[in-house]
């Protein structure tokens, strides 16, 4: 959905599609997504489904072969990389062809790598994770490091892949949800710290936080959105992104259809908070609140079996826990 | 001669001088990189974008802010938007944009050079549309803020003016309501210290009130992008709020730094400055260490901080030493060039 409103403000997606966009749409002429069909995916989810499919191909095992592997296996889909994969996913899938990078001119930046390509591929690795929190998160690092490797861009994965961990349990509630993703933002600052991957920026878990603030403050909920584009920020920097998807999901009360909604008319990088917030709030509440015809028509656009990768995933969440995985 | 214009100068250039050494770096990694907070001009380490430059020499922070008011003086106090780009394009001809230029303006620059070849759909790229043209990763960024103190110091105590002008000055580079309302904000503060009896309140409440005219008077034109981006009007709430509970104390840095941020975008900068300003206020040279040491684009945040707090309290809250640094290691004269402010900023003084 958000394919068709990224790089606009809310006012001018308002604008130019007579209100907000609630359904899956064409993007028009002059976004990244032009020349997609409705329900066609960016970088977000189209990468999100290739290193799913490659850990769950690896019965669960997050490795850094299997890795390189799924983004490799997905950066030949012209089709998803070619058009959309940003500059940070690049160079690093560059690197594991053992293709030829020229130096960059001038000082490499590493605050500019404090991107959110880290989180928005990361929700399945809490699914394949699902209630074991701390586990999603050394795996989210093991997957954010091959390309985003600095302490925020592996604080927002972990933060993401905590939440989508504990929403999947039978008794979280959004409470929960917040709180293992402040967590996880923490814990995966540390271990990034930890190691000296330096980089300077705003603190995810401090922006969560303030994003939850927004949320439960006052203020009607278009306000409580505005508060989130204008104080928060909807942009391509990890401690925008992340926090802002965790704030929808908290203003949406969980609500995934509305999370994914509510993310895709908030303004400019709308795929990839819609990407995260859908993961994480369709964790909490289940596919029935989508209407009837997104799947069908994502699957036919995309050519990706969601309905067999979500098989596959419970399958080994079964084989793994010896029983029956999450409902 | 006002010494608040002097002040004003020797704080943004000492600021900037002194940040060379930071710039681009996190804090953890400048305590790291130099056993301790950067509190003098140092050479700037290995792996800087100023590495190879001596101490106290200027990044493009203060460069443009400089080639801009030169301009102004050889146009005979004219401020529009021609000659802001005439500033800039005299600024692209030196050694500092190959080094320096920040993502938008290195873009303003190159197309001002192409304008004899190039049309308007070939500067503005793919699918015609600005948004791709490489700045996308903060599409309101903080060049527009770096230069707005000048126009603050042009209209001494004019808010209109102030905010007039900085629109002119911000749309040669920064055509966009966000940017020019992040601009109007420092253009408003620094006009607001010449106030009489003016404190660091009435200066951030002048920086409000001029990112809400900046951006009323950026979205009534027609020639301006609309980009997304958050809001420097909010921001700077944030920015009081966090301030107030931790002023006098160390925290206000750190927690200005992890909400607010420091990075390229101009709603980062120009809220974390003015929330150095009141959390220091019974130390102002603090808040420019603050700045120094933040990390990230220091060089901008102590370019308006060090305006700010120059323009506040006058050129004698700064050690002698920081101004004949600068002078001597870039070749300015400060003194003069405030005097020739002066003459045309007496005119608009109330």
């Amino acid at each position: 959905m958000g394919a068709a409103t990224e790089g606009r403000s809310a006012e001018e997606i308002r604008r130019h599609f007579n209100g907000k966009v609630t359904d899956l749409i064409a993007p028009p002429m002059d976004t990244f997504g032009a020349g997609n069909k409705a329900g066609g995916y960016t970088d977000d989810f189209s990468s999100a489904y290739f290193v799913a499919d490659e850990i769950v191909k690896n019965g669960g095992v997050v490795d850094e072969e299997a890795l390189k592997r799924a983004l490799v296996n997905w950066s030949e889909h012209a089709v998803f990389f070619d058009r959309f994969a940003g500059p940070t996913t690049r160079l690093a899938i560059k690197k594991f062809k053992g293709e030829k990078v020229e130096a960059s001119p001038g000082t490499i930046n590493s605050a500019r790598k404090a991107t959110n390509g880290s989180a928005m591929r990361i929700a399945p690795v809490g699914l394949i994770d699902a209630g074991d929190v701390d586990q999603a998160i050394e795996d989210a690092i093991k997957v954010s490091e091959l390309t985003h490797n600095n302490t925020l861009a592996l604080s927002g994965a972990a933060a993401v892949a905590a939440a989508v961990a504990m929403a999947v349990t039978e008794d979280a509630d959004l409470y929960d949800v917040i709180e293992a993703g402040v967590y996880g933002a923490e814990k995966g600052e540390a271990i990034g710290l930890s190691r000296k991957s330096f980089v300077a920026g705003p603190s995810v878990a401090k922006r969560i936080r303030l994003a939850s603030d927004i949320a439960f403050g006052g203020g009607s909920r278009e306000e409580r959105l505005a508060e989130i584009s204008d104080i928060i920020g909807t942009g391509l920097h990890i401690s925008e992104a992340v926090p802002a998807a965790f704030g929808i999901v908290a203003i949406c009360r969980g609500n995934a259809y509305d999370a994914v909604v509510e993310s895709a008319n908030i303004g400019y990088d709308t795929d990839t908070i819609g990407t995260m917030a859908g993961g994480i709030a369709g964790a909490l509440c289940g596919a029935e609140v989508f209407p009837q015809h997104f799947l069908p028509v994502m699957e036919e656009a995309n050519g990706l079996g969601i309905t067999d990768l979500a098989g596959r995933i419970f399958n080994l969440k079964v084989r793994k826990t010896g029983g029956r995985g999450n409902e | 001669m006002n010494d608040k214009i002097l002040g004003a100068l020797i704080g943004a250039a000492a600021g900037d001088a002194m940040a060379s050494a930071t710039d681009g770096r996190s804090h953890g990694e400048i305590l790291e990189v130099y056993g301790e907070e950067v509190r003098d001009f140092k050479r700037p380490a290995e792996g800087s974008q100023s590495s190879g430059r001596e101490a106290g020499r200027f990044t493009d922070a203060f460069s443009i802010p400089l080639f801009l008011v030169n301009e102004i003086l050889d146009e005979g106090g004219r401020i529009d938007t021609e000659v802001a780009r005439a500033a800039l394009k005299k600024w692209g001809q030196t050694e500092y944009f190959p080094r320096f230029a920040g993502m938008t303006t290195k873009k303003v620059v190159n197309a001002l050079n192409a304008a004899e070849t190039n049309d308007l759909w070939a500067f503005s790229g793919h699918l015609g549309s600005k948004l791709f043209k490489g700045h996308y990763y903060a599409l309101s960024s903080n060049g527009s803020a770096c230069k707005a103190f000048v126009p603050g110091l042009f209209n001494p105590g004019d808010f209109d003016g102030a905010v007039h002008d900085c629109v002119e000055i911000t749309m040669s580079s920064h055509d966009d309501p966000l940017s020019i309302s992040g601009a109007c904000a420092v253009s408003a503060a620094v006009a607001a210290c010449f106030e009489k009896d003016a404190t660091v309140f009435s200066v951030v409440c002048a920086a409000v009130d001029g990112s809400v005219e900046g951006e009323k008077a950026g979205r009534a034109r027609d020639d301006v992008w609309d980009y997304p981006g958050p809001s420097t009007t909010r921001r700077l709430g944030l920015a009081q709020q966090i301030a107030l509970k931790n002023a006098g104390s160390d925290n206000a840095a750190s927690e200005l730094r992890d909400i607010i941020g420091c990075g390229p975008e101009v709603a980062e900068t120009v809220p974390l400055s003015m929330g150095l300003l009141i959390a220091r206020k019974k130390q102002p040279l603090e808040a420019i260490y603050d700045a120094v040491n933040i990390g990230d684009e220091t060089c901008a945040a102590a370019v308006v901080t060090g305006a700010l707090t120059g323009a506040l309290y006058g050129s004698k809250v700064f050690p002698e030493k920081w101004k004949e640094t600068v002078e001597r290691q870039n070749d300015v004269e400060l003194t003069s060039l405030a005097e020739s402010i002066s003459m045309y900023a007496a005119g608009s003084e109330r």
